[in-house]
């Protein structure tokens, strides 16, 4: 998994690509954390990220607390949008086409 | 030597020999003692003759007389002659013993007339007798007895010769009287005497005892003769006959005795035939129930049976007992290609045992093949069975389907003992003990699941195995039989020949019993998947190591979503082995069939069964903590199998891969 940042003010976004598995899922800890502390929204462009297991979802609720909820979603693919729904989290989460 | 004869006949020939023996004794002993009596008779008439012949001699002047005066000497011959005629003497003579020690012959008479002729002729007065002197006149001119007597055999045969001095007054002898009685005539009468005496001694002791045989025969051999006649006829017929009048008087204690216990013991043998024959007739009666069971039971369950699938070998067999038990297996086809196997022991023995059996049995196969899962067959025929099972028996199943493409195995017991799972570790499959069927309505039995992966197999049989006894009443046992499979496992180079295991641990059950009844059937099938040489991949537990996993997918099925969905199932299950197991290593594997993939995970930590684990609901809020992993294993498999087999964790997913 690769992940590409772009900072714009108080809005980041992080691009991720490739296959997000319970070996690379910290990564996007790591790159959150990263983030200037004046970052108050993230959109996760997911257009490129064709895998997700459980270890991510973990990922994304994690940084979605951390963001105070100021998360979306951008471009999921259907593979892992059957993922989140599997768990009811589509609900929880927002998402951009 | 064996004496055939009646015990009158034996009584008869003994009276005899001892008749004959004491006759003999007293014979022997009389005989001698009248022979002696006879002697002393002879000397008497001998000494009697003498004093006769001194009387007529008169005195030593007398004697000088008869010298001289020839007419003397003829009336003492006269004399002489008289004496002998009067008594058994056969000579008497008068003689002296001259100095030169020859008998000089004075008179000399016999009895017969001829004899006497002759005497005179050779002995006539003054004649000496040129032989030496007897030893008897030398004791009686020795003076040493007064007379005496010897047994002589001279040419007239042989006489007793008696010798008597003749005295003068001054008691001096002046000659001696000779006199012969013949020995012959003396033991003749002796001898005549005796018999007599013998002969009549004999007819009354044999009257006697002719008397005694005839008491015997009316009170001892008649009543033994009819007593043993009426034996005859109870032994033929078993009748008894009339006895003999008991109240006779000559019907001695000791027959009665026997007539008596004869009697009783014809009571009692009676009462011990009819027992004999009640017990023969069951006997017979339940000898030809199992062997009518047994006929049923080998025309419905064959000795033996062999399948063999491109990737199973199945081989059963059935080795029914003396006492037909009830044991059964069946191997049969489905038609959707599947193969159903049932193992079952009935509860009872004989021909009604026999045809539960064969019910239970057929009803069995009939469900499975109508496409019932082996849980819902058993408790469909639990149901049929209890709505009429009037001999209130049971059986204990263990049923089974096999998918021969994928080697899962649907299972269902019915209070069945636990199979053996064959493979590296060779151990009891951890089934549900469920119940035996036939007698509870609820029996409630649930399908499980188990997948059979190359090399491995399944060990069905039944308790005449595991309670197998040896002399020492030791059962076979369950480590015993786990022992022995596992022995013929190493010795066929970690592989199963399903043959030669099914009949070499039948082999070593029957030589474990060496000698014993058999005393249940013993039935033993094994189910084995041929090693394709598709091996197991062994990982550390280690996330990192999933991207091996990932990657055998990957080049195996192609990169597609559902083979996402397949790498995401996987995923979840593994970092949960990984992460949580404690397990050392995660073996892999993964086997594809017609239209679906199998991928196993094996790991040897604590036990945990993903399968049954409780279906928590996730909070969003929660989800950062994980615990989500099952629930896309779950639903991205078409079916998860989990088994605990010998202290590993085997847990199998079935993928559908028509969407590739």
């Amino acid at each position: 998994m690769t992940i590409e940042k772009e900072v714009n003010g108080s809005c980041a976004k992080l691009i991720l690509n490739g296959w997000m598995d319970t070996e690379n899922a910290p990564q996007l800890a790591i790159a959150v954390d990263a983030l200037n502390p004046e970052v108050k929204s993230l959109v996760l462009d997911m257009a490129g990220l064709e895998y997700m297991s459980s270890a991510g979802i973990r990922q994304l609720v994690a940084t979605h607390k951390r963001m105070n909820g100021e998360l979306t979603l951008k471009n999921v693919q259907p593979v892992i949008m059957d993922v989140l729904s599997t768990l009811g989290f589509d609900k929880k989460l927002k998402f951009e086409p | 030597m064996k004496i055939k004869a009646s015990i009158l006949t034996l009584i008869a020939l003994l009276l005899l020999a001892s008749l004959l023996l004491s006759a003999t004794i007293v014979f022997s002993f009389s005989y001698n003692y009248m022979l002696e009596d006879a002697e002393a008779q002879s000397v008497r008439v001998s000494k009697a003759a003498v004093t006769a012949a001194l009387t007529a001699i008169g005195s030593k002047e007398n004697l000088y007389a008869l010298y001289e005066d020839e007419e003397l000497r003829e009336q003492l011959h006269e004399t002489f002659r008289f004496i002998c005629q009067q008594t058994t003497l056969r000579y008497l003579y008068l003689f002296t013993v001259g100095e030169d020690g020859h008998r000089h012959y004075i008179v000399c008479a016999a009895d017969a007339d001829e004899d006497d002729m002759r005497l005179q002729t050779e002995f006539p007065f003054g004649s000496v007798r040129t032989t030496s002197v007897y030893q008897s006149d030398i004791r009686i001119l020795n003076r040493e007895k007064d007379a005496d007597y010897e047994l002589i055999n001279n040419e007239y045969g042989w006489v007793c010769m008696t010798i008597v001095p003749v005295l003068d007054k001054e008691n001096r002898i002046i000659a001696l009287i000779g006199a012969d009685d013949p020995i012959e005539d003396v033991r003749y009468i002796a001898t005549r005497n005796l018999i007599t005496l013998t002969l009549l001694g004999i007819i009354v002791v044999s009257l006697s005892y002719a008397i005694a045989l005839l008491l015997i025969r009316k009170t001892v051999t008649l009543p033994i003769i009819a007593l043993s006649e009426r034996m005859n006829v109870f032994a033929t017929d078993r009748k008894v006959s009339i006895g003999t009048d008991k109240q006779n008087t000559f019907y001695p204690d000791e027959i009665a005795g026997i007539e008596n216990a004869f009697e009783k013991m014809t009571v009692d043998i009676d009462l011990y035939v009819n027992d004999i024959e009640a017990l023969t007739r069951d006997r017979v009666y339940t000898q030809t129930q199992l062997d009518v069971a047994r006929k049923i039971q080998s025309g419905i369950v064959p000795r033996e049976y062999a399948m063999s699938e491109d990737r199973f070998d199945i081989y059963g067999c059935m080795f029914a007992a003396r006492t037909v038990g009830g044991d059964f297996y069946d191997v049969f086809r489905l038609d959707n290609g599947q193969i159903g196997i049932a193992v079952g022991d009935i509860s009872d023995k004989g021909i009604s045992a026999a045809l539960f059996m064969a019910m239970v049995k057929t009803s069995i196969r009939e469900k499975i093949r109508a496409g019932r899962t082996p849980a819902e067959t058993l408790n469909l025929v639990n149901r049929e069975l209890c709505a009429s099972n009037p001999g209130n028996m049971f059986a204990s199943v263990f049923a089974l389907t096999l998918d021969p493409e994928t080697g899962i195995v649907t299972f269902a017991n019915a209070g069945h003992e636990a199979p053996l799972i064959l493979g590296k570790a060779t151990s009891y499959l951890n089934v549900m003990k469920g119940i035996a069927i036939g007698l509870f309505e609820d029996s409630d039995i649930t399908d499980e699941k188990l997948v059979l992966s190359d090399g491995e197999g399944i060990l069905l049989y039944t308790d005449g195995i595991t309670e197998a006894i040896d002399k020492d009443k030791q059962q076979f046992g369950k480590d015993r039989l786990r022992e022995t499979v596992l022995g013929k496992y190493r010795d066929n180079a970690d592989r199963y020949d399903t043959r030669a295991l099914v009949c070499d641990t039948v082999r070593s059950v029957m030589a474990y019993t060496n000698g014993m009844d058999q005393f249940d059937d013993i039935t033993c099938l094994a189910v084995i998947c041929k090693d394709t040489g598709n091996g197991t991949t062994i990982l550390p537990p280690d996330v990192k190591s999933f991207r091996v996993i990932k990657d055998i997918i990957l080049s195996q099925l192609g990169e597609s979503t559902r083979t996402k969905n397949i790498i995401l199932a996987c995923e979840e299950v593994f970092v949960n082995i990984a992460s949580y197991s404690g397990t050392d290593r995660i073996g892999f594997s993964c086997k594809q069939s017609k239209s679906t993939w199998l991928i196993t995970f094996i790991d040897n930590g604590t036990e945990f069964d993903p399968v049954k684990s409780e279906r928590e609901k996730t909070e969003f809020e929660q989800s950062d903590q994980g615990g989500m992993g099952i629930i896309f294993a779950r639903n991205n498999s078409e079916d998860m199998i989990y088994n605990r087999i010998g202290g590993s964790n085997v847990l199998t997913m079935v993928f559908d891969t028509d969407g590739i």
